[in-house]
């Protein structure tokens, strides 16, 4: 849970300080305002990085506010692990950042240096940034995905909203050690063929030896000669061309390697299918927990329509009236398709929370952009849905849709003040 | 002396199940609140809040509501407070069909804002009566602590009063709504009635709904309560546990449990269906059918069932970690027993990159 945040010369941010309350907390601006900034921050200061578009900024210095030569965080938060208050700075300077982590308390810093800071936040919060983002973060666009897509759609954005896209990238990082290895055996297998056929072209060893002792037996019968050297010469070269390609074909690269590659390949391939397989298992294990989480948001909205919602095996999502009859998404209004896809893709999150960690749910969920992709008519219910929310501790809105001001309990409204300046900052 | 009368959350236009019978039942519980009141021969009635289940209240709703403050006229001073359900969003009190109601007359509100204080004299004796419409947390506090009474006798009434332990105390008497339950602090002097019908079964089936009547004296508050039913018939059956049951045999057991009741006739039965029961058994159910069995049986207004089972999670295999693809991938080999488990582990951290 995130209580406070301060940047400095980050962005578009001069100097400005946060405060977030347990509850929803509504950040309202027009686009350009610095909304995702204050998300950014937060990323930033917890793991190190910023995403944007799904992509890990590379130069972290772009983040420095223009014509600046560094840039700072701070952040408070309440570490899921121990309940304990910690504030994390980070400082960007050009090519380097560096980080302090300190009880929020105390001013001699518990852990310094960015690599263990790192480190021991990801303890602190129990999980990884890729878990953390799956758990607390609805991205932009997706709360409508789930009913409009295809089945076979819905299945890949369900799966990538609980974050098990995860197996998919480790799969592709398999399979280029597969491919590397599969090079690997390649090159070597021809480097073995050239030199097998070199060797087929040369004489073997007994013959370069009966070469030897025929000239020597000439060589007694006739006396010494010059010619005889030079023939010895070149036995000798070719003797020592085979003993090198004998060597090249015994030596470890073409000898054991092989073995060693065929052993690994055989590992990698049956890592491939475990990757392929768990999944769904994973998938198969938190379904119904999503589906109970999600019941409960809607049905606190729609109780006096709907009995219960369901997802089935074919991730179709149908509702159940209160006469017991099973009524296809397709059929429900505008207000309760809105509300079944908000409450499936909070449930995700909050299902996550509870039952994917093994340590504390961080309490916190993101909601960035809920409205977007809705008409007017169906935006309508997005605050209700969005006040009805009290299932987590903590619940950050960014928007720029006014509506929602009314359904959160903090408000912060950025305006902007155009020429790069720092936003208008009001906190309601 | 001054006696009031406290009311509270009458939601008109709200219809459990959207059931159009519970319209006319909400309008019919407020006359009746409303007329247990005024038997009590009150100097005033306050209301304190959400009168309306909607800040665009239908017609038939609206006029009602004139033709019976029209009635009270003349005979008893009416306050009520606007609600967050008497506005829209956004604490638009001019938006609130309440104004109209003042404009005419009937009612004494807060106006186009959220707070108002009156003095109004009762038995010859000037009573401060501050009221306070829904509003922010903030703005409450502020207010209960920049009001200070000057007369003798001082009323506060806020449609929500969420921090009951720090009231000042210089009011006598502290009324307040928003909660659908009856709460009476008679040490604190704050009271909470309740709403005057059932809006939402979840959150009130537990609590009770009662008029508040409050004689106020310089020497105290004294407490009269009277219970306020619902005039529908409504019936909360204790829960029924389905937990490892077949679908038959779920089935069997609401049906069961639907046999044992005894309710008036066109009522409103709420069943809760509890347990944790495994997804074949879920899909197998046959709800409708249960359905159609309880409402020939006992001939209700509204039989409900509510799904509150959970569905148990597949036993085989259990990830701790779903989303650690490393722990996950050992869980799982070691739950197969795996025979290339250790080779696989051991090489597992260089092949996933780290």
């Amino acid at each position: 849970m995130i209580r406070k945040l301060r940047m400095t010369d980050f962005k578009v941010f001069q100097d400005q300080e946060f405060d977030f309350s347990p509850g929803t907390t509504a950040i309202v601006g027009p686009n350009g305002s610095g909304k995702t900034t204050i998300l950014e921050a937060i990323e930033f200061a917890l793991f190190r990085s910023v995403t944007r578009k799904e992509k890990s900024v590379k130069r972290l210095e772009e983040l420095i506010r223009h014509s600046r030569k560094k840039a700072k965080i701070q952040l408070e938060f309440i570490a899921p692990l121990n309940r304990r208050e910690y504030r994390v700075i980070r400082t960007i300077h050009p090519g380097e950042t560096n980080a302090d982590l300190f009880l929020a308390n105390k001013h001699e810093p518990e852990v310094s240096g960015p690599t263990r800071v790192d480190q021991e936040i990801v303890k602190l919060l129990g999980m990884t940034k890729h878990a953390f983002s799956a758990l607390t973060y609805v991205r932009q666009g997706e709360i409508f995905k789930l009913s409009r897509d295809t089945p076979a759609k819905r299945r890949s954005g369900l799966y990538s909203m609980m974050g098990l896209e995860i197996y998919d990238k480790k799969k592709k990082t398999v399979d280029k050690e597969l491919k590397s290895m599969k090079g690997e055996m390649e090159s070597i297998d021809l480097t073995r063929t050239r030199l097998e056929s070199i060797r087929e072209h040369l004489p073997n060893r007994e013959e370069l030896d009966s070469a030897i002792s025929a000239i020597d037996k000439v060589e007694r019968e006739v006396g010494k000669r010059e010619e005889f050297e030079q023939f010895r010469g070149v036995v000798e070269k070719v003797s020592n061309s085979l003993s090198t390609v004998n060597d090249e074909l015994s030596s470890p690269r073409l000898s054991r390697r092989p073995v060693e590659i065929k052993e690994e390949t055989e590992v990698a391939e049956h890592l491939k299918a475990l990757l392929d397989t768990i999944p769904h298992v994973a998938e198969n294990q938190l379904r119904p927990y999503i589906r109970t989480e999600a019941r409960s948001i809607f049905t606190e909205i729609f109780g006096d329509r709907y009995s219960d919602l369901f997802i089935d095996d074919d991730f179709e999502v149908c509702l159940f009236d209160l006469q017991g009859n099973k009524v296809s998404l397709k059929a429900a209004s505008g207000g309760e398709d809105v509300c079944v896809n908000f409450a499936l893709r909070v449930a995700v999150n909050t299902a996550l929370q509870k039952y994917s960690t093994a340590s504390n749910p961080p309490g916190l969920i993101i909601l960035d952009e809920p409205g977007s992709g809705l008409d007017q008519q169906r935006r309508r219910w997005l605050p209700e849905a969005i006040a009805g929310l009290e299932v987590v501790e903590q619940v950050i809105v960014v928007t720029h849709m006014d509506e929602l001001k009314e359904s959160t309990k903090q408000v912060i409204s950025l305006t902007p003040q155009g020429k790069g300046r720092q936003p208008l900052v009001e906190v309601d | 002396m001054v006696r009031i009368a406290h009311i509270s959350d009458s939601h008109l236009g709200c219809s459990m199940f959207q059931l159009v019978e519970r319209k006319e039942d909400a309008r019919r519980c407020f006359e009746k609140a409303v007329d247990m009141a005024v038997r009590k021969s009150p100097d005033l009635i306050i209301h304190t809040g959400d009168l309306f289940h909607d800040s665009l209240p239908q017609n038939d709703d609206l006029n009602f509501v004139i033709r019976l403050f029209k009635k009270l006229k003349g005979k008893v001073d009416l306050f009520v407070l606007q609600g967050n359900h008497d506005h829209p969003y956004g604490y638009r009190y001019s938006l609130s069909p309440l104004i109209g109601l003042e404009t005419m007359g009937l009612i004494i509100s807060t106006g186009e804002k959220a707070y108002r204080g009156v003095k109004v004299t009762y038995d010859g004796r000037p009573v401060e009566i501050h009221l306070l419409s829904w509003a922010s947390e903030r703005f409450l506090e502020s207010v209960l602590h920049k009001v200070q009474p000057k007369e003798d006798i001082a009323l506060f009434f806020a449609h929500d009063l969420p921090n009951k332990d720090n009231l000042p105390v210089s009011f006598d008497y502290f009324g307040c709504g928003h909660k659908h339950t009856f709460n009476l602090d008679e040490e604190n002097n704050v009271g909470r009635p309740g709403s005057t019908c059932y809006v939402r079964w979840e959150t009130e089936h537990k609590g009770s709904k009662k008029l508040i009547v409050v004689d106020v004296d310089s020497s105290g508050c004294e407490y009269e309560t009277q219970s306020l039913n619902d005039v529908r018939g409504f019936k909360f059956v204790p829960p029924v546990n389905i937990s490892q049951m077949g679908p038959e045999q779920a089935d069997r057991a609401i049906k069961d449990s639907i046999d044992k009741l005894a309710p008036k006739e066109k009522s409103i039965i709420i069943l809760q269906v509890n347990g944790i029961v495994d997804p074949e058994t879920e899909r197998k159910m046959d709800r409708t059918k249960v359905l159609q069995y309880g409402e020939k049986k006992h001939n209700p207004l509204f039989l409900h069932i509510a799904a509150n089972w959970r569905c148990s999670v597949p036993k085989e295999i259990k990830l701790s970690q779903p989303l650690d693809v490393e722990a996950s991938v050992e869980e799982y080999m070691d739950f197969t027993k795996d025979e290339m488990g250790t080779r696989v582990k051991a090489m597992m951290h260089k092949m996933l990159g780290g």
